[in-house]
């Protein structure tokens, strides 16, 4: 009787064991499923990185895009092509959309893993249509009220944003892309 | 010294017996990590491996030992011996597996075809072990079935029909389906993900076609948004397709009343929502500068393609291990039965 607790004692010990070696995060994961998650921090977190996000953004976009602080944008590889590439899309036409953003509200923080995050953004925008050269207005103010879906990752120590979706305010998001989100 | 060696192997067998049994519950309830694989990359990882190194070799000492004594003349031990024999195929499946397990994954629409071996192939190669045989195979899908939702259709299973054609077969037709795998030449074959791939069209302003292709998109079933983007431009397609506008909730205007095909269409450069409404197909929708229009759909379907050799040593030890338990367990009772009956 004894022998047998010993022997289900010990496979159950080597079993927790080998999962916590073959994985590095294994033990984050488990202190996220058993709820020992500083959940408020890292939703803290996440809100800067998006603020963070929207404020280099614009200011990308109000310099006609100098690379000034791209290394610190929270951002994947992709999302900053994306941003460069309209930039100098529009620098060809001689013009340059200067946006502003008004107020971000956040309206939903979900955490998919202690490394995945999908942040629900309501967000209002203010663009403005510039000649690129002689920086003039030569557009009228544009309101743009959207809802982003943010998906964040978290990799070498900080928060990036790997993709986000964008919605007319007060739409509904479509289900998570199950197929998806783990592949970032 | 036989006896003190069997009393330990005892224990290691029924200690790696049971570490297997939790590693795998553990790595399955997601506890310490993301449930994301399927069973068999479970089975080819080291913890596992090692764990079925052990029970193996503990097996084997049981087997010699018990070959050594003769203890398998008696009936309940020949049960045991077979189930012995069971536990070491399914091992060895499981190391043949681990070296050699294939699985690729096939998107094709209907009447596309593709080769397999090509240097840019469009088999993406999901899990690759180190002497896995991709396939080399044209592979056309030739039809696939109308979706449940479609009119006039009762049946609830994806299929497709395929033509591949490889070394070995000169156009061989396989029907296959998402419910079970279809076995060709050593290869499995399983239908995946369906869906729709409307006709995209992009256009320059005087009306040329920049671009034209069939975009394969996870819009179905009806309703189900996806986007696509494109390396050229900064925007994002958002798109969702319904085969019958009747039934379209929210729709206004110019669509209220109307029916058949209709597509709902979001365009966004960046964080700026550019356009968003509804579009009839083969309509030209304007966001900025670009005009593209969504014309007609095909259906499409992925296509799972599996080898592993390990699976034949694996599924008969598996049946053999559970007839051998079965017959032991059976036996052993017969057995206990008997004697009290003779006591009595």
């Amino acid at each position: 009787m004894r022998a047998r607790g010993v022997i289900l004692s010990l496979g159950l010990l080597f079993a927790i064991a080998a999962s916590l070696l073959r994985d590095s995060g294994a033990y984050e994961y488990y202190r996220y499923k058993t709820g020992n998650f500083p959940r408020a921090l890292v939703t803290q977190e996440i809100i800067s990185t998006v603020r963070f996000f929207s404020a280099t953004l614009s200011g990308f976009y109000a310099t006609g895009g100098s690379l000034a602080g791209l290394n610190l944008f929270p951002a994947e590889k992709m999302v900053k092509r994306r941003i460069f590439q309209d930039i100098d899309r529009w620098k060809e036409k001689g013009e340059l959309p200067v946006m502003d953003r008004d107020r971000s509200t956040f309206r939903k923080i979900t955490f998919l893993s202690p490394e995945r995050a999908v942040a629900i953004v309501d967000e209002s925008w203010f663009i403005v249509l510039q000649n690129y050269t002689t920086r003039r207005q030569i557009s009228g103010r544009k309101a743009d009220f959207v809802t982003v879906r943010y998906f964040l990752k978290k990799m070498w120590g900080r928060w990036i944003i790997v993709d986000y979706e964008v919605y007319p305010q007060g739409e509904v998001p479509a289900p998570l892309p199950a197929d998806r989100l783990f592949s970032w | 010294m036989v006896k003190k060696i069997r009393f330990i192997n005892k224990y290691i067998f029924a200690l790696s017996g049971w570490y297997l049994f939790c590693y795998i519950l553990l790595q399955a309830s997601g506890l310490f990590g993301p449930s994301v694989y399927g069973l068999m990359q479970l089975l080819h990882q080291w913890p596992v491996l090692s764990g079925v190194g052990v029970l193996m070799g503990a097996t084997i000492a049981e087997l010699w030992m018990a070959c050594k004594t003769g203890a398998f003349r008696d009936s309940s031990r020949k049960a045991l011996a077979v189930f012995y024999a069971g536990l070491l195929l399914t091992g060895a499946g499981i190391f043949v597996s681990s070296l050699t397990r294939f699985e690729g994954s096939l998107i094709l629409n209907e009447g596309q075809g593709s080769n397999t071996a090509s240097s840019a192939p469009d088999l993406i190669r999901l899990y690759v072990r180190k002497f896995s045989r991709p396939p080399s195979a044209d592979i056309a899908m030739v039809e696939v079935a109308p979706f449940p939702e479609e009119a006039g259709c009762k049946t609830r299973q994806h299929q497709a029909r395929l033509l591949v054609r490889d070394g070995r077969s000169w156009g061989k037709e396989l029907r296959v389906n998402d419910a079970f795998p279809v076995l060709s030449n050593g290869y499995y074959y399983k239908v995946g993900r369906v869906g729709y791939s409307p006709h995209v069209r992009f256009f320059r302003q005087g009306g040329d076609i920049v671009d034209d292709a069939y975009a394969v998109m996870n819009i179905y079933p009806p309703g189900k948004e996806d986007s696509f983007r494109t390396t050229m431009l900064p925007y994002t397609f958002y798109l969702r397709y319904y085969p019958d506008a009747s039934g379209v909730p929210g729709k206004a205007g110019a669509f209220a009343g109307r029916k058949g095909p209709l597509y709902k269409v979001r365009i966004a450069r960046n964080l700026d929502l550019v356009h968003n409404g509804y579009a009839e197909p083969g309509e030209l929708v304007s966001a900025d500068d670009v005009l593209v229009s969504f014309g007609d759909v095909k259906r499409w379907a992925e296509i799972q393609i599996v080898w592993d050799p390990g699976l034949y040593l694996m599924i008969p030890g598996l049946l053999m291990a559970a007839a051998g338990g079965i017959a032991f367990i059976m036996q052993r009772n017969k057995n206990a039965r008997y004697k009290v009956e003779t006591n009595g």
